[in-house]
């Protein structure tokens, strides 16, 4: 017989002997094997998920490719990573007679594709075909749905031209120009041509649209209707219409390219792309370009100058097939697999190491025996490595499939919230478009490798230090199982004896001096906290992240108004004045309550913020110029040189009720108040992130997320007096707003009223100071205001209501709407925060089951490696109730021992987190997640209580000198 | 005076095929101070009867009547108080607790008892056995006789009724069991503690007052040593 065989056998014999150790060992490494299938599968199938939302949506396409020339397209094609390159044209537009708002949409704006950019796009027909030639196109549905006269079959005589508008001059060089959006601006007296989508607007005093002919003619049959494309809005100036074309380019002439890149191969995309465009610039428009425009850097760190418009890239996409070009999700996404693997292999290494320790000296006794007879410490060494991979054998197949299963579950639980998200990330919350796709399930070869790379490591490492322990003991130590106790000599414990606590002392003693039998429950706890404690505080940071990172511009009602059924809101003043008059007047209005908040207007002097703001906000801005901060920049942002360069600061108003009670839960004093300068609450935190606040300013660079949050934004000292004003322009003069500074206030102390965003200075002032700004105001501008009323009617069909609903400005946009539509809806950090807690949970509830096994083990262990002296102390006549007293003060000490490392070993690993990702992406406030320490303390002083009863319960079943006489189990 | 009686005591194990009698009816009383040897051949019952006798097992049948309280009436908690109050327990293997050291081992069952630790006592009985060097070692690191002294001072200690030894020198060399015995029969003198010693050894048997004779779980033979000189 070979001579591992009878070791094999032998360890076989002793697995099936101790059959609950055996069956809750396996269990553990099942756990194990099932929560790195959840981390790679569950990574491989959230991002195709994501990545088949974007698709259904935007199109499978990674990059558009705008006004490049046939050795452009040629370069593009050549280079290795492109896949797919096709071409398409814009054609311009033509008339439309048969639009059904001509007044709004009178054009169609026409494009022609190669066949397979349909594909590409995602271009969904609702009826007909594709065009299959430059005589056929199709056309959105939009038009047909707007009531546009036209099907299929139907003809449409094409005469395309491009569109210039012309900005008339008021004759004075006064070098101002017409702004249509940040990236569209005409100086007056230019032509320029617009870009495409671009709204219909008719000639008018400012501008004139002048219609230039592209000699594109042509007589077209429509052959199909199709799906609103994504980046179809209502209101643009041609409805889409798309013809096929020729994929040949001709010398001189300018297309635009539709690419995909392998997913597989490395590339610099972007870089790339805006190099080849760049290649027909002159030497001087590219100087201008850096020193001027924004640019991209390379992954050799080269800058790039990007020309505005010329590419498009689908970012989404890229993102989440693992090409994006921005670094910071792919690192996080990388950090987050890395971390759950790291923790998975630390529980289970200690679980399973776990394992073989405790049962050590049951194994060390025939081990012993074994190499009596002559086992080499090789042989003793593969009993354990043998029964370690014997049990991975069974779990592996089992586990990825439980795995597999999990993560089913787990992305049926968060496709809802997937799909929320989406749809906000992705521009179809303008179009109205949503795309609900079920999840399918997605493993990489890769991670199939992985999982098993990683389960035979985590085993091999278990059981290496045990194997090599057991190895190392001699024969005779391993049959008397000596090494289980102390070496040294043992100090009398008189002074528990000297008190007659025996139930203490044997407490004591077996802790202090119990190896094996101890250290794996200790082990167990503190694996439990530490990787509960350190999920619950990665999730929160996570989420803080995207709290912070996701904050600009989010103004949301607070649970106050919850209560309402409808919201009264609309731009135009008067109407507004005159429906708050009838809300307020009507005996048929049950409660209402008025939602307030100006943006900007107000400023504030630069050397009225703190010392901390200014400070800060230049080390932000050394950011953006890492080279030193060029003068204007300074200008600009540090030392305004003009009172109107300040600061804006936005306000909340509120009732002075509300005002009253905010100051009362802040703890401010709002005695010094006076009706010459009304009170002022400022809203603590303040934060300046590079997502937030761009600076986009020749010369800087685009530098890594960075975040920084002040503790207080202002120099002034509660009771002060804030001199905040505004610019009269009309008087080209300063209005002095003295306020009274009350203090600053906290997001709980106001969180029953609305919920600001931190990246601005808020102002929280009552109506009456509000009146107050508006009378010194005299009719200048105050800010951008945004208003309602929350209301509630005494009954449904209430005339008041009635009257409401048939309000509408200028535009058509009616007055009344369900309050619900705005208190209801789920915001995209509130679905982002839900799949990261249920993702945190399903992690937890594992990992937890994964340590509350080991935990059930340990105790299992101890309570078996002790069988002997209990029952020994039995025969010297210890009741029921001492040795409950004994188990308990064990309890007590093991749970001491447990905590004070695994809280420190929490801690340790949290402030690291914390340090990484606040390196990362600025700086976070440390949150301690006390009620999840509070929780996991609960369960694990639970746990180890109900295990104890449930093993110790059992041993009492068993005759007393039956377990004297016991061997061994 | 009576200190212990055995009442018709009847051990079976098992049922059917299987079925032991380890004990048959056996009756025998031990008079207070009294040092009285069991023997017999392997599998007699002789270790059956000590642990019956010491309330770690239960008679299938039968009555042990120590200092007249009929011991498996007792409730287990009962049973419990009272071993640790009137009962010696010495077994072959030891059985120390290998978490205490031997101050701690010897005076476990008097601090069981609720009691402080009579540290005169402690003294003296570690002294008596000779440990006084080897007061702080943990079992694992004593000798087996030094372990079965330990495992004597912890009987003795709390001063029982009665001291039950099972087969205290069947681990150990002639010497150390001369010597383990040597110290039990200086109790037994000194302090008048009965004594019943469970042993292979015909030699040790004979420095008994009295030997019983166990075979096939019947008493064959219950005299004063004297009768079989």
């Amino acid at each position: 017989m070979n001579n591992k065989k009878i070791i094999f056998r032998v360890t076989r014999e002793y697995m099936k002997k101790n059959r609950r150790r055996t069956r809750i060992t396996f269990l553990g490494i099942l756990v194990m094997v099932i929560l790195m299938t959840a981390v790679f599968a569950g990574k491989n199938t959230m991002m195709a998920y994501m990545a088949d939302i974007i698709s259904a949506d935007r199109g499978s396409w990674h990059a558009m490719v705008y006004g490049v020339n046939a050795d452009q397209v040629d370069e593009i094609r050549s280079l290795d990573y492109v896949d797919q390159a096709y071409v398409s044209r814009a054609l311009g537009y033509t008339d439309f007679a048969q639009s059904g708002k001509p007044e709004v949409t009178p054009f169609l704006e026409l494009k022609g594709y190669s066949p397979a950019i349909f594909e590409l796009l995602n271009i969904q027909l609702v009826e007909g075909r594709y065009p299959e030639n430059e005589n056929e196109i199709i056309i959105s549905q939009l038009a047909v749905s707007d009531g546009a006269k036209i099907h299929v079959g139907d003809t449409i005589e094409i005469d395309t031209f491009d569109r210039l508008l012309h900005a008339f001059s008021h004759g004075e060089d006064d070098g101002g120009f017409l702004m249509f959006s940040s990236s569209f601006m005409v100086p007056h007296g230019e032509t320029v041509t617009v870009p495409d989508h671009f709204p219909f607007y008719y000639d008018n005093t400012d501008f004139e649209m002048i219609h230039e002919p592209t000699g594109y003619k042509k007589t077209c049959t429509v052959v199909g209707i199709m799906e609103s494309p994504y980046y179809e809005i209502p209101g643009m100036g041609g409805y889409m219409a798309f013809t096929a074309t020729e994929s040949i380019v001709a010398a001189g002439e300018s297309v635009n390219l539709v690419l995909t890149a392998d997913p597989d191969k490395p590339n610099d995309l972007s870089a790339d792309l805006n190099r080849i465009v760049n290649e027909t610039l002159t030497a001087e428009e590219m100087e201008d370009l850096l020193e001027h425009g924004t640019s991209a850097v390379s992954e050799s760190g080269e800058r790039i100058p990007v020309q505005n418009g010329r590419i498009e890239i689908n970012e989404l996409l890229l993102l989440f097939i693992g090409r994006g070009t921005d670094g910071s999700f792919s690192l996080l996404i990388a950090f987050l697999q890395a971390f759950f693997v790291i923790l998975i292999t630390i529980a289970s290494l200690i679980l399973i190491y776990n394992v073989f320790s405790i049962s050590f000296k049951e194994r060390s006794r025939y081990l012993g025996m074994l190499s009596s007879i002559g086992a080499t410490r090789q042989q003793k060494r593969w009993s354990v490595y043998y029964e370690a991979f014997v049990l991975l054998a069974g779990a592996l197949p089992l586990g990825i499939g439980l795995g597999l299963l999990v993560v089913r579950g787990g992305m049926a639980l968060l496709s809802p919230y997937v799909t929320k998200i989406m749809e906000m990330v992705g521009t179809n919350i303008v179009t109205g478009r949503s795309v609900h796709l079920s999840p399918r399930l997605v493993i990489q070869p890769m991670a199939f490798v992985l999982i098993i790379l990683f389960s035979v490591l985590a085993v091999f490492l278990s059981a290496a230090l045990p194997a090599r322990a057991i190895s190392k003991t001699g024969p005779l130590e391993n049959i008397r199982g000596n090494d289980e106790y102390p070496k040294k000599r043992c100090r009398t414990f008189f002074g528990l004896m000297n008190k007659g606590q025996s139930e203490a002392l044997l407490a004591a003693a077996s802790i202090r001096r119990g190896r094996y039998s101890s250290r794996g429950i200790v082990r167990s706890i503190a694996t439990l906290l530490v990787l509960v404690l350190v999920t619950a505080f990665s999730a929160n940071l996570v989420c803080d992240l995207i709290r912070t990172k996701l904050n600009s511009g989010s103004v949301q009602t607070g649970s106050d108004y919850d209560k309402y059924e409808y919201l009264f809101e609309i731009s135009d003043d008067v109407l507004y004045e005159e429906g708050m008059l009838d809300i307020v007047s009507s005996d048929e209005i049950r409660d209402w309550k008025q939602f307030d908040y100006y943006f900007n207007g107000i400023q504030i002097r630069m050397e009225d913020l703190s010392e901390e703001y200014r400070t800060t906000f230049e080390q932000f801005l050394l950011k953006y110029f890492p080279d030193g901060i060029p003068a204007a920049a300074d200008e600009a942002f540090l030392h305004p040189s003009m009172l109107t360069m300040n600061p804006n600061v936005n306000r909340l108003v509120v009732t002075s009720e509300d005002f009253r009670k905010i100051a009362e839960k802040a703890g401010l004093e709002t005695a010094s108040v006076t009706e010459e300068h009304p009170g002022v609450i400022v809203y603590r935190p303040y934060a300046f992130d590079s997502d937030d606040f761009r600076i986009e300013f020749a010369g800087a660079i685009d530098p890594d997320y960075i975040r920084y949050e002040l503790s207080e934004p202002l120099a002034a000292q509660p009771g002060d007096i804030l001199p905040l004003f505004l610019w009269n322009y009309d008087k080209d003069e300063v209005v002095d707003l003295p306020m009274t500074f009350c203090g600053y206030a906290d997001a709980a102390d106001f969180s029953d009223i609305v919920k600001l965003s931190i990246g601005d200075v808020w102002l929280i002032i009552s109506e009456e100071a509000n009146d107050w700004i508006l009378e010194k105001a005299a009719g200048e501008y105050t800010g951008m205001e945004f208003k309602g009323i929350f209301l509630s009617p005494t009954k449904d069909d209430a005339n008041v209501i009635r009257r409401l609903s048939l309000m509408e400005d200028a535009f058509g946009n009616t007055a009344l709407h369900s309050a619900k539509l705005v208190t209801d809806a789920i915001d995209f950090r509130a679905a982002l925060f839900m799949i990261i807690r249920i993702l945190a949970l399903c992690f937890t509830v594992l990992i937890t089951i994964m340590c509350l096994l080991n935990l059930y083990n340990s105790v299992m262990g101890r309570r078996l490696a002790r069988h002997r002296e209990l029952s020994v102390l039995e025969s010297m006549g210890m009741t029921k109730n001492q040795l409950r007293k004994m188990l308990l003060l064990e309890n007590g000490r093991l749970l001491s021992r447990s905590f004070i490392p695994g809280v420190l070993i929490s801690a340790g690993f949290m402030v690291l987190l914390h340090q990484v990702v606040s390196g990362r992406f600025g700086h976070l406030v440390f949150r301690m997640p006390v009620w999840i320490i509070l929780l996991t303390a609960a369960v694990c002083v639970g746990s180890l209580l109900v295990f104890t009863a449930m093993c110790y319960h059992q041993r009492t079943k068993d005759a007393l000198i039956e377990e004297i006489r016991k061997e061994s189990i | 005076m009576e200190i212990l009686r055995a009442e018709n005591l009847t051990k079976i194990y098992g049922s059917g095929e299987t079925k032991v009698t380890a004990l048959d009816h056996v009756s025998f009383t031990v008079e207070s101070g009294e040092f009285v040897s069991i023997i017999g051949p392997s599998g007699s019952g002789k270790s059956t009867l000590l642990h019956i006798l010491g309330g770690v097992d239960k008679p299938t049948e039968g009555k042990v009547f120590i200092s007249g309280t009929d011991i498996h009436s007792l409730s287990e908690d009962k049973l419990a108080i009272f071993r640790r109050r009137h009962i010696g327990l010495v077994y072959q293997f030891y059985n120390l607790m290998p978490v205490l050291n031997v101050d701690e081992n010897i005076a476990l069952p008097h601090l069981l008892d609720g009691r402080a630790l009579d540290r005169e006592r402690l003294d003296q009985v570690v002294e008596h056995l000779g440990l006084t060097e080897r007061r702080n070692n943990l079992p694992s690191q004593l000798s087996g006789g030094q372990q079965q002294r330990v495992s004597i001072g912890r009987a003795l200690y709390s001063h029982p009724a009665i001291l039950l030894a099972d087969e205290p020198t069947g681990n150990l060399d002639r010497k150390t069991g001369e010597e383990i015995i040597a110290l039990l029969k200086e109790s037994n003198r000194s302090q008048k503690q009965t004594l019943l010693l469970i042993t292979h050894d015909e030699h040790l048997a004979m420095q008994a007052d009295r030997i019983i004779c166990l075979e096939d779980g019947r008493i064959i033979r219950n005299e004063k040593v004297r009768n079989l000189v």
